[in-house]
Order: structure tokens, then C-alpha cells, then sequence
């Protein structure tokens, strides 16, 4: 009886316990519970971050090298798995992105003969190369390091470059419950690289060019670099973002999170911004070096600045250069400035995405802007027999009127921002949009040079692979499978570099980074117009009534396939 | 009257002319100034006895119309000249068609372009006349508008001629010296390769004081480009109108006086029977090239391009700077290729346009030809290429150079070239042996570096002429040596692929008189030097400079 009365105390206080840990593990449950749910309202600071130690890190983070991101448990897993290509992301730069060989294609016979031409040394020291084809910690920058300069230079184009020095996120970052205040907080150092506007600006630091921290170009494929052996830079960012190997999840993107990737062409009026305003900011540091007449390594005027092939042609005679003088507005013998940049910025100027008053400011200052540079080349002398290209009061006015023209350009960026933000317009609804724009500038206003026909085909090609990209999200509207790809690949080759010897009728050797021609081939042919390093567009011609027809057509067909979305 | 119809009288007023001519050729005594004997008709200055007043006034123009009464089959009298200078001109140089192309279908196409950049009409502008036509200063009183007409014709090379025009025609003309012709009547001494070629350059190259500019909008506009210019063949290409002494001398075999009176022009030239005047007329041309060039740009840098005439258009007469037409077209117009030969040149800096590359050349030849021996020729030869290293240096160190910056440099490889290589050349003999010795240095100049289209045909040309007259001087020597005719075999591959003949004859004398360059010719020449491969041309000079070797052995 006893036993049997110690037993029953015994499961009662068995109960008690049951009962007060219950409740206990429910109210630490819910305690634990209640704050998580209250994250969202509160804003930015409660999100738990690392340590304050690791917070003090220096404010001007360093590199740390690509070395720190290969390991097999972090982004160098050879072993792509759909879902965790983060694991992969050093595997997949390493492997297949040509970033990765920037700096090794400073060893090739094709880099030290340019280099021997500018009179700059060896390639793989010059502070001229690095600054694009490695990290940039040569020269003043040594300091920017944590490892080894030469190690790090060996990365080329690695990890760090895009997403930010490592120094102050690469430990905090791989704790996932830090991971959104590493990225968030300017202080770790971590770029943003979802974000479209970033990312066009990163590229375009190198891509289109960028003035160093004394005003001075300091990233700038110039003339003379192009002469000596260079391939002349063409960026265009949709394009160039659809050719590199992504290492980052195309499929569980989603939108907001990777607007690239969700919308082509977004990413393509965005592109048009950013590569303008690089490409001002590289011309503004010119004009004010020439202005200044203190820096005698600055070339002026620059040859870079104009349309290559407006001088770059076999002499012919008949020539449809001198037939088509009056339709293009250019006296014989002219060149024109900005073709590639500026050009394709004044296409999306003269389309229906910007409000009607920023439209006419900015062409009204690209305008201005195109007769100040075009005056440098050619200008009567006879009062003061002096070369307009070399004077200086020549080259501050183009100065000033860069600086105009890209706060124009700033507020015209913005003004697309809010008329698309308050139209709330979807994806398919900006395509079609752009495409009856783009039409009507085109009938209106034919484009007169090769760069101008290329910048309409890239945008018409980033069109129709946006058209693909949606149609192949589940549950949307099935598109009948590229309608538009037999004519964008018409439009190619009658835009496309020859690779014959003219001499001999051979077949022209690869580039030694050859890998980089093969992954643009292997990624998407549509963008072969934009292998660089080998003839001018020899079959070009823009009289030739079937090139315009061909465009036509292209937008005849992009139009009605979107018509029903 | 019926008696003394009106033909009499005129019969009588020739009669009387020639009696006229021969009283003052009777009255001439030997080498005195022709413009005594016209003492009458000349004004009185303040000359010394024995000399004709210097030229107070510019001789006027007064077409070719004129010319064309004598200088035109005139047969069954002998001169030392052809006397169908007329109809050669006419009929088969092509410059007697230099106006007429300005209105032909091309010309049309050109000046309706050009209206965008200020030129009103083509056939009236002197811009384009100064070349197209024979007038520069004034037209004298037998000159009308259809003196335009005649292109370039007589007196665009021998000078305007109201002041030898009837003069020349008297047998007392003979006892001018040649300097005095120049400087008295205005008759340019073009028997002097020296005044030749700045003939010819002042069009051919340009002459921003005469206001011959071919500029890059004419250029852009249509105007075919302006191949380099090689004195030697270039004259041969005309074709000629006229003989070498050594022709002349062989037709006056026996009549003592003419020859007398031929050698001693040709002693006035500082030439004797052994001078070879086709390479005399390639060396002095060579130096003379690459003088007029670089002073051309020059006088562009500086201002001083000239309109005659262009008063009342002010505007016109300013000089643009830079003036592409200035620079090497060929260093920007080439479609862009890599690899390409372009990249191999090492001595210039990348990406910055040069002025053209061919009046550079030949003078290396030159110079050879001037020095004692190979010591002395690599010496001036330094001095040479340093000149023109300061001179190209202000193109490499500023995109299209500060004006500022060339008149010193050019002055001085002008002077240099003046003082070290023309004076010598000018006095030079230039014989069989020299001949030999130029081929040699020829083939040297086209094997030893890579050069581009305008400076191979340079040498092209100038081989060709140079190796033709060593085969005519030798009379044939090396006839069945396999050695020649290879030579002879490259030569005409040369002469093909480098299109040296430039369509410049006409083939048969009624081969149309409109002899405006077709357009299947123009695309045929810029496709010549589009497609040309600094290779294939070395290789063709190295297997032409052995058998060169072979021919001396």
C-alpha cells in the first residue's frame, strides 16, 4: 500500500513536471517565437549581426584574395547542384567565366607586343593593364591588401572586384543569420551586386572606363591602347551580362531579388545609363587634364570618343559613305563623336520611356555636347592659326558641358525610375513598350553608322530573349518559340566582323583568349557582333535597303508576338 | 584694187615678217640677250648693257590656242623639237582633260557635295582651278574663257607666256641662255629636273602658297585619292612630249651648229653624254618630294594657304588645321584587321597619324648616290632619319600635332636636304655605273624594311625607270641572260599588282577624248592599295634583287 501510495506521489510529481515543462518549453517557445514575428516593422537594427569586435574592422576595408572563397565548403564545390550554386560560385568563375584569365592574357605574345608599341614594359607590371585585368592593388593601391599583391594580382578579374574588399564581411558573412546585416550595412563592405544600378556601374568601371581618385583617366581603353593591339569596348550590359557564366541561382530568382536576370530589359535601359554616364565621367577627366594642360600623359583630343569606322575603311569609290552624307546630317569628311555610347543613350532619349520634357533637355545637351567635340577635330584657324584640339579653353568648355550633361542625364535616370515605379508596369507590358518606342525612333530617325545599327539590334536582341525568359516561368503565357530569332540572326550576320585575311582569304587566327570568343559563341550567338580584336564590319552598309527591311521585320514580329500578353 | 586683191596684201605682210626675223637674226652677234635685239619694242630701264631688263611685270596667260599653230604636226622642218608637242598634250595626256573632268558625271557628284562646305560651283572656284586648269595670276589679252577649257595645258608647266610668245619663235631664242629665259621671259626651264618637279609637285603634292590644296573635304567629297608622285617614271607616263638629248643629239648627227647648240644646253644643265636624265630626274625628284611635302604641311600649320584671286571670299583663304588630307590616309583608312601587318611597324607611336610616309623613300637612295662611300651615306643617313624623327615628333607626342610646333623641324630637313643631297645631286654625272649601283639600292630600300602601298610604288616606279634606262644605255647587253629576264618578269607582276601604269595612257589615239578615270578604274586603285601585303611585295624585290646580283656578275 505504501509503495503503491509512493508510486502515485511519485506520477503526480512526474505530471507536475510534465505539466510546468510543457508550459515552460511552450512560453520559451513563444518568447523565442514573438520577437522573429515582430522583425519586420522594426526596422533594420534588431537583425542579429556579429560580434562588435568583428564590427571595429578597419573603415576602409582591404582585399583578401579569391584564395579565401575556394574552399570546397564555401563557393568552391566543384559539383554544381540547381539550388546551391553559391556552393559552386568559385568553381564556376574559375572554370568558365574569362574574368578570371584577365591577368594571365597579360602574358600572351598579343599583350607584351602591345605593350612593347606603348613603350609601358612588361603588361603583368604596368599599373596601365592591372588597373582592369587584375584586383586593383597595383601601384598607390598596394596598401588596399591584406595577402600578397602578386597573389592577388594572379586572380585577374576575382571574386572581390565585384563584390566589394572582403576584409570586414568575409568572416561575418558566413554565418547565414548575419548574412542579411553584412549585406545591408554599407559598413562590411559587401556590394549590393543584386541590384541592377550597382551592378551596371561595376561593370562599367571597367568595361566602359573610369577616371581615377585624381580626376584623371585611370581605367581607359583610349585610342592609343586600341591602336597598339586592344580590342575597342563595346559594353552594352544586358549583352554582356547574358554572356557571362552565371554563378549565382537563375532559377530560384525571383522578381525583386535579381531584376537582371527577371527583366532583360530593365537591364538594358538601365545598361544605356550607366555605360553614358561612365563613358562622360571618363570624358569629363580628359577635358579637364587638357583644360588643366598638366597632365601630358592625357591624350587630347581622343580618338576613342568617335566613331572608329567613320575613319577605319578601305578608301571605294563609289563609296554609300558619300551617298549617304546628306541623310545622316554630316558634312563629307566629318566624323561623328560618341557613336556607341551616346548613340544608343539617344536612342532610349528619343523613345517614350522618359517623360516628354526630360527627352528634349537631354537631346538638346547631348547635342550640345556633340558640336563642341566634333568643333576640336576641324575648325577654321585663320584668325589666330592655333589647333582647336589643343587648346585648352577648347577643351574646359567640353568640360563644363560633360558636367551638364551628366547631372541631364542623372535626373533623366530618375525621372524613368518614378514614370515606371507609379505605372507599376509589368515586365511584358516594358517590352512592348520599348518596342513600339524603338520602332517609331527608328522610322523616324534610321541610324546612320554601324555602331548605331548594333546598339537597336542589342536591344531588340535583349527583347526577344526576354520574351523566351518569361515564357518559360510556369504558368506563363506560352510564346511561340523565337519568333524573331531568324531575323535577329539575319540582322547578325549582315552586322557581323569578317574573319578572312583580306590579304590572303584565310581564316584570321583566335585571339589567344580565345576562351573568352568561345564562351560568347558557346553562351548566346546572337552577340557575335560584339567579338572584338579582328576586321571592321566590311559587309555593312546602311543604304542597303535589306538591312532596314530586316529591321522592320524584326519589329514588326516582336510586336505582334506581344501583343496578346 | 582688183589688181591687189586683199591676200596680196597679206602674202606681202608675211614676206615682210620673215624678212623682218632674218634682218634680226643677221644682227644678233653670238650669246647676246635676245630682248637687245628688240631693244625698240622693250621699255628702257635701268639694266646694264648687255642685259635685258629682269621681268618688272608678271607674265600674263594666254592659253594654248596659240601653242597649237606650230606645236602641231608641224612637218618638213627641222627642229631640235617634235613640233607635235600639241597633239600628244591633247591627245594623250591626260592633263589636257584636268578641267574637263570638273564637269563630267563624277565632277557633277563632287561639287553638289561640296556645296555643304562652302563651295558655290566647282568649274569657278579656285580651289579647284588652281590645279584643273593652266591660269594662275592673270589672264593675258589672247586668252579668253575658253582658255579653262585646255585643263592644264602648255603654260601650266612652261610657264605663262606673254613675254616669250612671239620671241621663241625666232632663231636668235637659241642664243638665251636657259637662265635667261626663266628669268626674262617667264619660259620655265623644265629640262632641269630640279624645275620639273616643282612643277609637277606644286600640283601633284601640293603648294599651300600657290593655293594647291587637294583637302580631305574635296577628298570625302569624291576626289580620287592622289597617288604618290615619282618624277623619273611619272614623266614617262605623261607620255612625253619631247626627246632627251641623247635623241636629239643622234637626229642632228650632221649638222654641226644644232649639235653645238644642243650641247651646250646640255652643259648649261651640268649634263654630258655619259648622264642617264631618267635616274638624274628619280634622285633629284626623290629629294625634291620629300622637300615640297614637308614644307606643304608646313605652310598649312602656319596659315599660308593661298587663293589667287579669291579676294572677295575672304573666308576661303584661311587654312584649317589639322587638315586630314595632310596626314597618311592610309594610317586611318584600312579596315581594321588583327593580326595585321600595320602592327608591325615598331618605329611610330600607335594610334597617332603621321604625315605620308612615301617622300621618305627614295631619298635614302639619294644619299647613296651623294656620298663618297657607305660610311659617309650611313652617316648622312643618320642625320637624315634624326630630321625626320624631330619632325614626325610632334605628330606622335599631340593627336594631329600642335601647329606650333612643325615650321622649325620641316625648315630644317628642308635645308638639309638642300644643302647635303641636292647640291651634290646636281652636279652629280649619273652614268651607266651609277645606274648599276642605284638598282642595287633600290632593291635594298624595298627588302629592308616593311614599307606601305604609296612608298612600294615609289620604288616600283623609280626601279622601273632606272632599270629601263640601264637597259637602253647598255644596249641590251644582258639579252637572253635569264637573270634579265626575270627581272623583267617580277617587274611586270610589280607593275600589275601595284597598278604602276594607273591607266594614265590612252591606249589609241581615238581611245574617246573624255578620259575621266572610270569608276571601275578608281575602285580597281583603291582596292590595289587596300589589298596590298608588305609580304608579297618584299618577296617580289628580294627574288628581283638577286637577279639583279646575278645580271652585275
Amino acid at each position: 500500500m505504501q509503495f503503491r501510495r509512493e508510486i502515485a506521489r511519485l506520477f503526480r510529481i512526474m505530471a507536475v513536471v510534465a505539466i510546468v515543462s510543457t508550459i515552460g518549453a511552450a512560453a520559451a517557445y513563444l518568447m523565442a517565437a514573438a520577437p522573429r514575428a515582430a522583425e519586420e516593422p522594426r526596422g533594420p537594427e534588431v537583425i542579429p549581426g556579429p560580434p562588435r569586435a568583428i564590427q571595429s574592422a578597419p573603415a576602409a576595408p582591404r582585399y583578401v584574395g579569391a584564395g579565401s572563397c575556394a574552399a570546397r565548403a564555401c563557393h568552391g564545390n566543384p559539383n554544381l547542384t540547381p539550388g546551391q550554386e553559391w556552393n559552386s560560385s568559385y568553381a564556376v568563375w574559375v572554370e568558365n567565366d574569362p574574368h578570371a584569365r584577365a591577368y594571365n592574357v597579360l602574358f600572351t605574345t598579343e599583350s607584351t607586343n602591345m605593350a612593347a608599341a606603348l613603350g609601358i614594359g612588361d603588361p603583368w607590371k604596368a599599373d596601365r593593364c592591372l588597373s582592369c585585368h587584375s584586383m586593383p592593388v597595383s601601384g598607390a593601391r598596394a596598401a588596399d591588401t591584406l595577402g600578397e599583391v602578386s597573389t592577388l594580382r594572379a586572380d585577374g578579374v576575382s571574386c572581390e572586384v565585384c563584390h566589394g574588399p572582403a576584409e570586414n564581411y568575409l568572416v561575418a558573412h558566413t554565418i547565414r543569420a548575419w548574412l542579411p546585416k553584412v549585406k545591408s550595412d554599407p559598413h562590411f563592405g559587401m556590394t549590393n551586386t543584386a541590384d541592377i544600378a550597382v551592378r551596371a556601374q561595376l561593370c562599367a568601371n571597367c568595361h566602359v572606363g573610369q577616371p581615377g581618385p585624381d580626376g584623371k583617366p585611370w581605367r581607359d581603353v583610349n585610342h592609343d591602347l586600341i591602336a597598339a593591339g586592344h580590342p575597342r569596348l563595346s559594353f552594352e550590359l544586358s549583352a554582356f551580362m547574358a554572356t557571362v557564366p552565371p554563378h549565382w541561382s537563375t532559377s530560384t530568382e525571383k522578381p525583386g531579388k535579381d531584376p537582371e536576370r527577371f527583366n532583360e530589359v530593365r537591364s538594358w535601359v538601365d545598361g544605356q545609363f550607366f555605360s553614358a554616364a561612365a563613358a562622360l565621367k571618363v570624358l569629363q577627366a580628359r577635358a579637364n587634364a587638357a583644360a588643366e594642360k598638366t597632365n601630358k600623359a592625357v591624350v587630347w583630343p581622343e580618338f576613342a570618343e568617335y566613331d572608329c569606322y567613320a575613319c577605319h575603311h578601305d578608301l571605294n569609290a563609289p563609296s554609300w559613305r558619300q551617298q549617304t552624307t546628306a541623310a545622316v546630317h554630316h558634312q563629307p569628311g566629318r566624323t561623328e563623336w560618341g557613336s556607341w555610347y551616346y548613340g544608343g543613350l539617344e536612342t532610349l532619349a528619343g523613345t517614350e520611356l522618359l517623360p516628354a520634357q526630360s527627352r528634349e533637355k537631354l537631346q538638346e545637351d547631348l547635342k550640345s555636347l556633340r558640336g563642341a567635340l566634333e568643333a576640336l577635330l576641324q575648325t577654321k584657324t585663320s584668325s589666330e592659326h592655333q589647333f582647336p584640339g589643343g587648346r585648352t579653353d577648347a577643351a574646359g568648355q567640353v568640360a563644363k558641358e560633360t558636367a551638364a550633361a551628366l547631372a541631364e542625364l542623372d535626373a533623366c535616370r530618375h525621372a524613368v525610375d518614378d514614370s515606371l515605379a507609379s505605372r507599376t508596369v509589368g515586365p511584358n507590358k516594358l517590352s512592348s513598350e520599348l518596342v513600339q518606342s524603338l520602332r517609331k525612333r527608328f522610322e523616324q530617325h534610321a541610324p546612320a553608322n554601324w555602331d548605331g545599327y548594333a546598339q537597336y539590334y542589342l536591344a531588340l536582341v535583349a527583347i526577344n530573349r526576354d520574351r523566351a525568359l518569361e515564357s518559360a516561368k510556369p504558368g506563363a503565357t506560352k510564346i511561340p518559340p523565337g519568333p524573331a530569332d531568324g531575323i535577329l540572326n539575319d540582322i547578325r550576320n549582315l552586322l557581323s566582323f569578317s574573319r578572312m585575311s583580306k590579304q590572303t582569304g584565310d581564316q584570321l587566327p583566335q585571339l589567344a583568349n580565345s576562351a573568352n570568343a568561345a564562351s560568347l559563341a558557346a553562351t548566346d550567338a546572337s552577340l557575335r557582333v560584339l567579338r572584338p580584336g579582328v576586321n571592321s564590319p566590311q559587309s555593312f552598309d546602311p543604304t542597303q535597303m535589306r538591312l532596314h527591311e530586316m529591321f522592320q521585320r524584326a519589329f514588326q514580329q516582336l510586336s505582334t508576338s506581344s501583343t496578346p500578353l | 584694187m582688183n589688181r591687189f586683191p586683199k591676200h596680196r596684201w597679206l602674202s606681202l605682210g608675211a614676206i615682210s615678217l620673215i624678212a623682218w626675223f632674218c634682218a634680226v637674226w643677221a644682227a644678233g652677234p653670238g650669246h647676246r640677250q635676245l630682248s637687245e635685239a628688240f631693244a625698240a619694242d622693250q621699255p628702257a630701264t635701268g639694266a646694264a648693257p648687255g642685259r635685258a631688263p629682269a621681268m618688272d611685270d608678271k607674265p600674263t596667260y594666254n592659253g594654248s590656242a596659240g601653242c597649237q599653230l606650230c606645236h602641231r604636226q608641224f612637218e618638213g622642218r627641222t627642229f631640235t623639237i617634235r613640233m607635235t608637242e600639241s597633239d600628244t598634250w591633247r591627245i594623250h595626256d591626260r592633263h589636257s582633260k584636268a578641267y574637263a573632268l570638273l564637269k563630267d558625271d563624277r565632277g557633277n557628284a563632287m561639287g553638289e557635295r561640296l556645296k555643304s562646305l562652302g563651295y558655290q560651283d566647282i568649274t569657278t572656284d579656285q580651289r579647284c582651278l588652281s590645279c584643273h586648269c593652266d591660269w594662275q595670276t592673270a589672264r593675258g589679252p589672247r586668252a579668253d574663257a575658253n582658255t579653262l577649257v585646255d585643263g592644264v595645258a602648255c603654260e601650266a608647266c612652261h610657264g605663262a607666256s606673254s613675254k616669250y610668245y612671239l620671241e621663241h619663235t625666232l632663231p636668235k631664242w637659241r642664243e638665251v641662255s636657259l637662265a635667261d629665259r626663266s628669268s626674262h621671259y617667264g619660259m620655265l626651264n623644265v629640262r632641269d629636273p630640279q624645275v620639273r618637279a616643282e612643277v609637277c609637285l606644286s600640283c601633284h603634292v601640293g603648294n599651300a602658297e600657290q593655293g594647291k590644296v587637294v583637302t580631305h573635304d574635296m577628298y570625302a567629297a569624291g576626289h580620287p585619292p592622289l597617288p604618290s608622285f615619282e618624277l623619273g617614271d611619272f614623266c614617262q607616263l605623261m607620255p612625253p612630249h619631247w626627246d632627251e638629248f641623247h635623241d636629239q643629239l643622234k637626229k642632228f648627227e650632221k649638222d654641226a651648229n644644232t649639235r653645238k647648240y644642243l650641247e651646250d644646253l646640255q652643259q648649261q644643265l651640268g649634263q654630258d653624254d655619259s648622264t642617264l636624265p631618267g635616274l638624274k630626274s628619280v634622285l633629284i625628284g626623290a629629294v625634291m618630294e620629300m622637300q615640297q611635302s614637308a614644307k606643304l604641311v608646313a605652310d598649312q600649320a602656319a596659315g599660308k594657304v593661298h587663293h589667287v584671286g579669291d579676294a572677295q571670299n575672304s573666308d576661303n583663304q584661311s587654312a584649317v588645321w589639322p587638315e586630314f588630307a595632310l596626314y597618311d590616309c592610309t594610317m586611318c583608312h584600312h579596315e581594321l584587321q588583327y593580326p595585321g601587318w600595320r602592327q608591325s611597324r615598331t618605329t611610330q607611336a600607335p594610334g597617332r597619324p603621321l604625315i605620308p610616309r612615301w617622300p621618305q623613300a627614295l631619298v635614302g637612295v639619294a644619299i647613296d648616290q651623294t656620298s663618297a662611300d657607305r660610311v659617309a651615306a650611313g652617316q648622312k643617313k643618320k642625320q637624315f632619319a634624326k630630321l625626320l624623327d624631330d619632325l614626325d615628333e610632334p605628330f606622335r607626342r599631340q593627336p594631329f600635332a600642335d601647329p606650333a610646333d612643325i615650321a622649325a623641324p620641316a625648315q630644317k630637313l628642308t635645308e638639309f636636304l638642300g644643302h647635303e643631297v641636292l647640291v651634290p645631286l646636281k652636279t652629280s654625272r649619273f652614268d651607266q655605273r651609277a645606274a648599276a649601283a642605284a638598282l642595287g639600292q633600290l632593291c635594298a630600300a624595298a627588302t629592308e624594311k616593311v614599307v606601305d602601298y604609296d612608298s612600294a610604288r615609289q620604288l616600283a616606279w623609280a626601279f622601273d625607270r632606272v632599270y629601263n634606262e640601264f637597259k637602253q644605255a647598255t644596249a641590251g647587253e644582258g639579252q637572253g641572260n635569264p637573270a634579265a629576264k626575270t627581272i623583267d618578269d617580277e617587274l611586270a607582276a610589280v607593275k600589275t599588282e601595284l597598278r604602276l601604269e594607273m591607266n594614265s595612257h590612252r591606249t589609241a589615239p581615238n581611245d574617246a577624248l573624255i578620259v575621266a578615270l572610270k569608276n571601275e578604274d578608281l575602285q580597281a586603285a583603291v582596292k590595289s592599295a587596300a589589298d596590298y601585303a608588305p609580304q608579297h611585295f618584299q618577296k617580289r624585290f628580294q627574288t628581283i634583287a638577286d637577279a639583279v646580283g646575278r645580271l652585275q656578275k
